[in-house]
Formats: structure tokens, sequence, C-alpha cells
């Protein structure tokens, strides 16, 4: 990247900085966490850009900062949201003891059950149109583990949102929701 | 990482026996009804655009200014492997 194209790349970033956040809150829940998260994408996409090649797409790459720098986070010390998701994870498990049936929620209530890793593949392809292989190459693995990803993640939210038979559809909303957009 | 490795090895061959059984692209091999997958897709697209739309704080901007102001500094070598 050269010296002249210091206030492009400056637009640039600041035009994809709603795309950073909206990924970032996906993959960490609460918005404080996910705003400190784009910042640091920020710096350190800013401190390397003399490797980004500029013929490539910049929003994958800038993507890719991001959940490297999410999940070496998660790695060394575990976000909170974490702790409250294996809780939450472990109360939606738990059966009704009476029924025998599993109490269905919402979409973000479920979406917030989901792996770190099945969040960012859902995601990239669901809401950002990344290509699998495009998302793969982002997250370092394989097309068909990117796949198998995505499509345990849509089983995984139709199994807590109640719409894996087509005759479940409507009436399934949960009146407390606790999502990606929740602080 | 040896345990990510695993996993993914499996992932693999998860996907491998599925591929097996469906050759489909779109990825169905799921069994969920079409509309499940259709409710699915648009209230994941609905929420992300909610947060896309939300207004910006001016934080970031002025990091980017900032950023921009250091640039006397030479950009230093990739950093973000590790």
């Amino acid at each position: 990247m050269t010296a002249g194209s210091t206030g492009d790349l400056q637009s640039q970033l600041a035009a994809l900085v709603p795309n950073l956040r909206a990924f970032a809150r996906s993959l960490c829940g609460a918005a404080d966490q996910a705003d400190d998260l784009v910042q640091e994408t920020l710096v350190k996409a800013w401190k390397s850009r003399a490797s980004f090649d500029p013929g490539s797409n910049l929003k994958a790459w800038l993507f890719t900062i991001l959940r490297n720098t999410y999940l070496s986070e998660l790695r060394k010390r575990k976000y909170e949201v974490q702790d409250h998701d294996g809780e939450l994870a472990q109360q939606l498990s738990v059966k009704d003891s009476q029924t025998g049936h599993m109490d269905l929620v919402d979409f973000t209530k479920a979406f917030a059950v989901l792996s770190p890793e099945q969040r960012e593949a859902l995601i990239l392809i669901g809401a950002e149109g990344f290509s699998y292989d495009e998302a793969a190459l982002m997250c370092g693995c394989a097309v068909g583990t990117m796949k198998s990803r995505v499509n345990r993640a849509r089983g995984k939210l139709a199994e807590l949102m109640g719409v894996e038979g087509a005759e479940d559809f409507g009436g399934n909303q949960a009146p407390r929701a606790r999502g990606i957009a929740v602080g | 990482m040896a345990d990510d490795q695993k996993q993914s090895d499996k992932e693999m061959r998860q996907e491998a026996r599925v591929v097996s059984m469906s050759s489909a692209e779109a990825a169905p091999e799921t069994g969920l009804p079409e509309e499940a997958r259709g409710l699915i897709g648009h209230q994941l697209r609905e929420e992300y655009r909610r947060v896309l739309a939300e207004p910006l704080p001016d934080k970031f901007t002025k990091l980017l200014e900032e950023l921009a102001q250091s640039e006397t500094q030479p950009a230093l070598k990739p950093e973000n492997k590790e």
C-alpha cells in the first residue's frame, strides 16, 4: 500500500465499521466488548496495512483479523459472555420435567447458545453473503468444515426454536430475548 | 490447537459422509424443511441488519483519524498472525 492511499484506506475502513460491529456483536454478544474488539481490529489492520493486497477483499481481510483476535482472546482468558452462554446452554438443554419437552426460545436466545465457530459460520455465509470458499479461507478451515458448521448451526437453531417440522411455524416467540444485539 | 485439528478432522469425516449421501450444493443435508431454513435465514439477516443500522459512535471516526495522523511512523510488519 502506497503512502498516497492512506486517506483512501481510512475512508474504506470507516465504511466497513458498521459491518465489523455487527460481526463482532454476533461473536461476543455484549455491545461494549464488541466495540472494543472492533477498535482493536482497526488498530491491527492499520499497523499491518502493508500486508494487505489492495486487489483483494478488504472486508474479508478485516473480518479475518477480527475473528482471529476474538478467538485468541477467547482462548487466552475467556470472555465473560462465554460463561454466560455456558449457563444458558445448560439451562436450555434441561428438558421440562413435566412435559419432557424442551422450552422453545426465540432466535436471538438460540443464536447465543451456538459455539463461536458456528456463529461466525452462519453470519459469514447467511448474513454477509461470503461464499463457502471465502469463509473457509477466512476461518482457516476446510470448505467441508465450513459447510458442516453452517448445517449444524441451522439444525441447532431449528431445534431450540422448535421449527424442525413444517407444522411448527408461528407463535414460538419467547418473551424475554437476550441475544446478539442486547448489551 | 490439537483439539481444533481433531475437531476439524471429525467434521471433515462427517461432511464426507453427508456428501456421499447427497451431492446437492445448497447444503440441505440437515434435513430441515425449506421453511425452517428460510425462517432462520430471515431472522439472522434481520438481526444483523438491525446492528448494521445502529448509529456509529464517534470513537471509531476519532480512532481512524488518530491512526491516519500517526502516519509519519512506517507501517509495521504484519503482526496479527500468532
